[in-house]
């Protein structure tokens, strides 16, 4: 699989831009991955990691970024954008707008290995994810699970691969893995068994998705007439 | 709770409403620190959207909050020439509540529990089982037929609703729900009709709680307004969709009826004769360039618009059209308003569709929160559910100089910009400021106003029948989001006159019908499910406050977004004298992430690394390289570390 790391844009653009681009006509995706979690476990360092191959301990945060843009080329006939959502400074009372969730088909919920007060939270973060993001059908999006900086020493016992196994089928997740951000251990792998799933229902739900004609997005503006003097109907 | 709060901010900003979320993204922008809290769980204060269950959370919430006492606004610092300024949480905010429910068989009155003292000045009244009354007008309808519904036995059993079991109505999976999925209308046309085939519980509207996105503040965009302009410049747009309005409505006799709205749609319409017709054009021809002809209403500027537009010797129809539907202005204001207005709305139509104004999906709630975002992803930090028990004033040069949170930690800073109701009351005028108050109504319907075979967002403008004020109402349906398939949301709003039930009482009723069989035309007119009605209220601050402490009313009366973004701005520029108001941020395709830039001080380093402003963090370099291939693929440098 070949992935190649690009920088983040924006929807509307990569849009055109897609379109522009492909001259062979190769059927594209795009995915909006929501990562949460609580501070300081490591979802910028993961959406880095995966986005832009490198990790940093001290890197400085990014400002002004809404999403990170992955672009794989899936198979032959495929490509899958990735959109990847961070935070931003929204956390500090894990109550995230909802213009945050809006569109999402999947999710990534970290914690942090040495820190138990982490996984304790990752219920509540699952809970808002399943609370306000739906499929077409009405049904959850996948979610998986990241026990990260497994560079370092466990704390606590519900880091036991037994006991995990049972908790992401009691909480609905789809997997979990042990990652580090650090070393690169499963970064990869853990995306590619989420996009995999999303994009396996994605498929189920083609054709299903035509949007709206009758919605009105200002980025595109789909003015009906251009310029001002002319836009007026008197 | 806020244990890793920063301990010093640029600007602290208090409530997350509209203009709040606006300034406060405007100074992340630039680079300002913004702490930016609300005592809610929810965004938005007053300008929340809520799924049903949450709306009877509310609405009780909203029932049992008593204002309290009056106490003294400040207190001294006994060792310091500080004193703090003590905030309250008890500013009554909704007045007047009430909540009716026509939708079960047997419907159980609604005891507001609270002792109604007689001295209470702000009584909130007594929830009132409508159907309990109107039954009793109308004896045959307790035995009205609809029994045979085989739902209708649950019904019977349902719990009242303030005793809803609220956990397990949050539990029930949407899914369970007979109507069909948020996002699932193709194909569901079977299921609608299905559903508008069958009543609809109390029970259902329960289950459908999800569908519901159900704004406290209803407003509209204009297609050209400030708003919408902001909203493309600062990139907010691309967190939020809309619709158009679909159709203005308005009364005629005493039936609804389109108001044209474009050149087309005047000369089709049969509400007017050809002579109208001409007479309208000329004078809306007029309005879109009124400026140019100043002799043509100078000596009407200051006078009443109505008495201008006589002067054009337009009928008392045409008067009618252009003041509510056009202007949509209150009777009273000057000519210069009202050409302004019109101007607005004509200048506005045809941008994005057949009406000039827009409906955000999931509603007006969502803008609040898509600034809030902007505001965040510039580095703003988010703090809901957060009281703060007072704010520092330095008397020395009486400014505000920080807040305690209620932890006691002392977060200082240099502007705070606060929602009004969160100002302790003794610093408050006593009585509700009409003018910045409103009289809402919410109505969940089985049917449109206006039925048509598509999907309509509908506004109507109606006034009052002795003229006196202005109804506007906005009908919604599941293709905003907003309100499950089959089912209709309808807001109306009017300005304060004394409570929200009597002000909107007489257009409730030539809209709606409460009882299944009443009247003849009983079956036309669409049939309320559920209601409420309320007010919301704003004060007058009636102190002068330190200079550094901008206050922020919790509502605006407006149809529009005019003035909330002038207020924005103008918060902004208190603030930010000579910076430009939310500058278009860098498109994100054309930034590179240069990790190389040489490295500060150590501190912000770690988990303070997501707190500095813009101009210290990662170099944003723009491109302004319009071509597609490079611009897509921008080049990411490792880090060297
Ligand atoms: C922008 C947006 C996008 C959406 N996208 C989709 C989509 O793609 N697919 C889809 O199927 N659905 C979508 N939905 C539907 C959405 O998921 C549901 O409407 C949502 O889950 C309902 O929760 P909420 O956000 O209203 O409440 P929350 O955000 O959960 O509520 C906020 C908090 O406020 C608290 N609260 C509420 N009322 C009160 C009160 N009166 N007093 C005290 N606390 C209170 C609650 O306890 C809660 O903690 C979307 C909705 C929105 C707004
Ligand atoms: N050892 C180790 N450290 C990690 C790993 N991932 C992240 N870190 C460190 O953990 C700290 C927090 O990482 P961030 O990526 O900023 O975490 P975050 O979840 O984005 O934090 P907030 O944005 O503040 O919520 C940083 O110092 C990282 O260097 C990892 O896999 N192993
Ligand atoms: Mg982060």
């Amino acid at each position: 699989m070949d992935e190649l790391s690009i920088c983040i844009i924006t929807h509307d653009r990569k849009i055109q831009n897609a379109a522009q681009n492909n001259s062979t006509e190769k059927k594209e995706h795009l995915f909006k991955i929501i990562v949460v979690g609580s501070k300081f476990t490591g979802k910028t360092s993961i959406i880095r990691r995966y986005v832009h191959q490198y990790f940093s301990e001290n890197y400085k945060a990014t400002i002004g970024v809404d999403f990170a843009l992955k672009v794989i080329n899936w198979d032959a006939e495929t490509v899958i954008k990735l959109q990847l959502w961070d935070i931003a400074g929204q956390d500090n009372y894990e109550k995230m707008t909802r213009v945050y969730f809006k569109d999402a088909v999947g999710a990534v919920v970290v914690y942090d290995i040495t820190d138990t007060k982490t996984f304790e939270s990752t219920k509540k973060w699952k809970d808002d994810v399943d609370n306000k993001v739906f499929l077409p059908d009405g049904s959850t999006v996948p979610v998986v699970l990241l026990a990260n900086k497994c560079d370092k020493a466990k704390i606590g016992d519900h880091n036991d691969p037994e006991y995990l196994d049972k908790f992401i089928q009691d909480n609905g997740y789809i997997k979990w893995f042990e990652t580090s951000a650090k070393t690169n251990v499963n970064i990869d792998k853990a995306f590619r068994s989420l996009v995999e799933e999303i994009y396996e229902k994605s498929t189920k739900f083609d054709g299903k998705e035509t949007a709206d004609p009758e919605r009105v997005n200002l980025n595109n503006t789909n003015e009906k007439e251009g310029t001002k003097s002319s836009s007026c109907c008197f | 709770m806020a244990d890793d709060l920063p301990t010093e901010f640029d600007v602290i900003v208090i409530g997350t409403g509209l203009s709040e979320a606006i300034t406060a993204a405007a100074l992340t922008r630039i680079g300002k620190k913004v702490l930016h809290v609300d005592k809610n769980d929810y965004y938005g204060g007053q300008w929340a959207a809520f799924t049903f269950d949450k709306l009877l959370a509310w609405i009780e919430k909203a029932r049992n909050l008593k204002s309290g006492e009056k106490l003294p606004p400040y207190i001294q610092d006994t060792d310091t020439n500080q004193k703090r300024l003590l905030l309250s949480n008890d500013v009554l905010t909704t007045l007047n509540l009430e909540v009716e429910c026509y939708c079960d068989k047997a419907p159980e009155i609604m005891k507001d529990d609270r002792s109604t003292d007689g001295d209470e000045i702000y009584n909130i009244e007594e929830i009132e089982m409508a159907q309990s009354q109107r039954d009793a007008d109308n004896d045959e309808s307790s035995e009205s037929p609809q029994s045979q519904d085989p739902s209708s036995e649950d019904v019977e059993k349902t719990p009242n609703q303030h005793d809803a079991d609220k956990s397990e109505n949050s539990k029930s999976p949407q899914l369970q729900a007979p109507s069909s999925g948020v996002a699932d209308q193709v194909g569901s046309n079977q299921a609608i009709r299905d559903r508008t085939a069958k009543e609809f519980t109390y029970q259902d509207l329960k289950d459908l709680w999800r569908r519901f996105s159900i704004d406290l503040l209803p407003k509209l965009l204009l297609c050209r307004g400030p708003l919408v302009e902001l909203l493309i410049k600062s990139k907010v747009a691309r967190y939020v969709e809309f619709k158009c309005v679909t159709k203005i409505l308005t009364y005629r006799g005493n039936r609804l009826v389109q108001v044209p709205c474009s050149r087309s749609e005047v000369f089709s319409t049969n509400l007017m004769s050809m002579l109208e017709k001409r007479m309208l054009m000329k004078f809306l021809s007029f309005c879109i360039e009124y400026e140019k002809h100043e002799d043509k209403f100078k000596e009407y500027e200051q006078r009443p618009f109505s008495d201008y537009l006589k002067s054009w010797r337009l009928s008392e129809d045409l008067q009618h059209f252009i003041i509510h539907c056009i202007a949509m202005v209150e009777k009273n204001v000057t000519t210069i308003e009202g050409l302004a207005a019109a101007q607005c709305f004509l200048q506005s139509l045809g941008r994005f569709g057949e009406t000039p104004f827009l409906w955000p999906l999931y509603g007006v709630a969502e803008l609040p929160q898509a600034f809030c975002r902007l505001c965040a992803v510039f580095g703003g930090i988010y703090c809901l559910r957060m009281t703060v028990p007072s704010l520092i004033i330095d008397e020395t040069s009486n400014r505000c100089t920080g807040i305690i949170t209620d932890e006691g930690q002392k977060i200082s800073c240099s502007n705070v910009i606060i929602d009004s109701s969160y100002l302790p009351s003794a610093l408050l005028s006593d009585e509700p400021d009409k003018e910045k108050s409103i009289s809402r109504a919410i109505f969940i319907t089985n049917k449109s106003i206006y039925p048509t075979e598509t999907d309509e967002v509908i506004l109507f403008s109606l006034p009052s029948s002795d003229l006196s004020y202005l109804i506007r109402g906005l009908e919604i349906s599941a293709g905003s989001m907003a309100c499950p398939e089959g089912l209709y949301i309808v807001h109306l709003t009017c300005l304060m006159k004394s409570n929200a039930k009597d002000d909107l009482q007489e257009v409730t009723d030539s809209l709606f019908n409460f009882e299944e069989n009443s009247g003849k035309d009983g079956n036309k007119k669409p049939k309320v499910l559920w209601c409420t009605y309320f007010n919301q209220i704003g004060y007058n601050v009636k102190e002068r406050l330190p200079s550094n402490i901008l206050t922020v009313d919790p509502i605006d009366s407006e149809m529009s977004f005019k003035s909330i973004v002038a207020k924005a701005e103008n918060m902004y520029h208190n603030i930010c004298p000579n910076e430009e108001f939310i500058p278009s941020p860098p498109d994100p395709e054309d930034i590179i992430i240069d990790d190389t830039s040489p490295q500060k001080n150590g501190k912000e380093t770690g988990e303070n690394a997501g707190f500095s402003g813009c101009e210290e963090n990662e170099e944003i370099r723009m491109e302004d390289n319009e071509d597609e291939n490079t611009s897509t693929t921008s080049s990411l440098k490792p880090n060297e570390m």
